[in-house]
């Protein structure tokens, strides 16, 4: 099987995120604010918000230069295990911040998924010779086939406790 | 001074004091959702009062007339859209209210 480069796999997570990015802010506009409401919050939460968006940009980015480490010595075991310990380690400290902080317990745990999915990818092909192209896919699949199946059901009961309000109905109160 | 702190002029000057606008149950909740944030929209404030629609509309007049919010029309992808804030007087009133309380609960007994 051929490899792609980490160019490549970085354009493709760049990719995932802005995908990502764009999903989160059409459900908030379609799902969450007609069935919620919008708010903006006051300067206190605004700066609180802040500072967590740059010690968050911070570990994220310590993230990727981590992972960019870890593809290029992948073929130096045991090499690449010290970044890939510190990239395990620094998902749960991000994953763990943005659950304190935004009040999102399930954070901690996705956090310890996302850390163990790595060590688990190596240990796979370690104890059973499976390609790290194969146990990684499988592993992050699996892992993130756990996160989609929780979050279909949370949206689901979601949808079903707060159905959408009319907007129209409510300003013609007047 | 009689014996009982808690009884004659001492104590009961400061219930007097107590903002009866703010001290609603109903009017309480929404502006202390207001209190924290800098505006919300109708749906927030339905889903966090849990109030029924009409008596929030009741009570969203009232603390208009007070002078105590604003309530904002505006169009948001071609639909309207309305937002209320606490103003400067509704947020001070709010503020005393709430020392007021500290005050005469503060005062009880454990």
């Amino acid at each position: 099987m051929e490899e792609i480069g980490i160019g490549w796999t970085l354009a493709m997570l760049a990719a995932f995120a802005f995908l990502s990015y764009g999903a989160f802010h059409l459900a908030k506009k379609h799902i969450t604010a007609p069935r919620m409401g919008l708010v903006k919050f006051g300067m206190v939460r605004k700066k609180k918000l802040k500072k967590l968006t740059i010690v968050l940009s911070g570990s994220a980015l310590l993230g990727v230069i981590l992972f960019i480490l870890i593809l290029a010595l992948k073929n130096t075991l045991p090499g690449w295990m010290l970044p890939i310990t510190i990239f395990g380690v620094n998902c749960i400290i991000v994953f763990s911040l943005g659950a304190y902080f935004l009040d999102f317990p399930r954070l901690y745990g996705y956090g310890i998924l996302y850390a163990l999915a790595f060590q688990l990818s190596i240990l796979l092909n370690e104890w059973f010779e499976l390609n790290v192209n194969y146990s990684f896919p499988a592993v992050y699949g699996a892992f993130a086939g756990i996160m989609v199946v929780i979050g279909t059901v949370i949206s689901i009961r979601f949808l079903r406790k707060y159905p959408r309000l009319s907007l129209d109905d409510l300003d013609a109160r007047e | 001074m009689p014996e009982n702190e808690f009884a004659g002029e001492d104590f009961f000057p400061k219930l007097g004091d107590i903002n009866r606008m703010v001290h609603s149950p109903a009017r309480l909740v929404i502006l202390t959702y207001l209190y924290v944030v800098e505006s919300g929209d109708l749906v927030y404030l339905l889903r966090q009062t849990g109030l029924t629609w009409g008596n929030l509309s009741t009570h969203i007049n009232k603390l208009e007339e007070a002078g105590y919010i604003v309530i904002e029309k505006e169009f948001r992808n071609r639909k309207p859209h309305t937002l209320v804030h606490l103003t400067d007087d509704g947020r001070e009133a709010f503020r005393i209210y709430k020392q007021n309380m500290l005050d005469v609960l503060g005062d009880l007994p454990a």
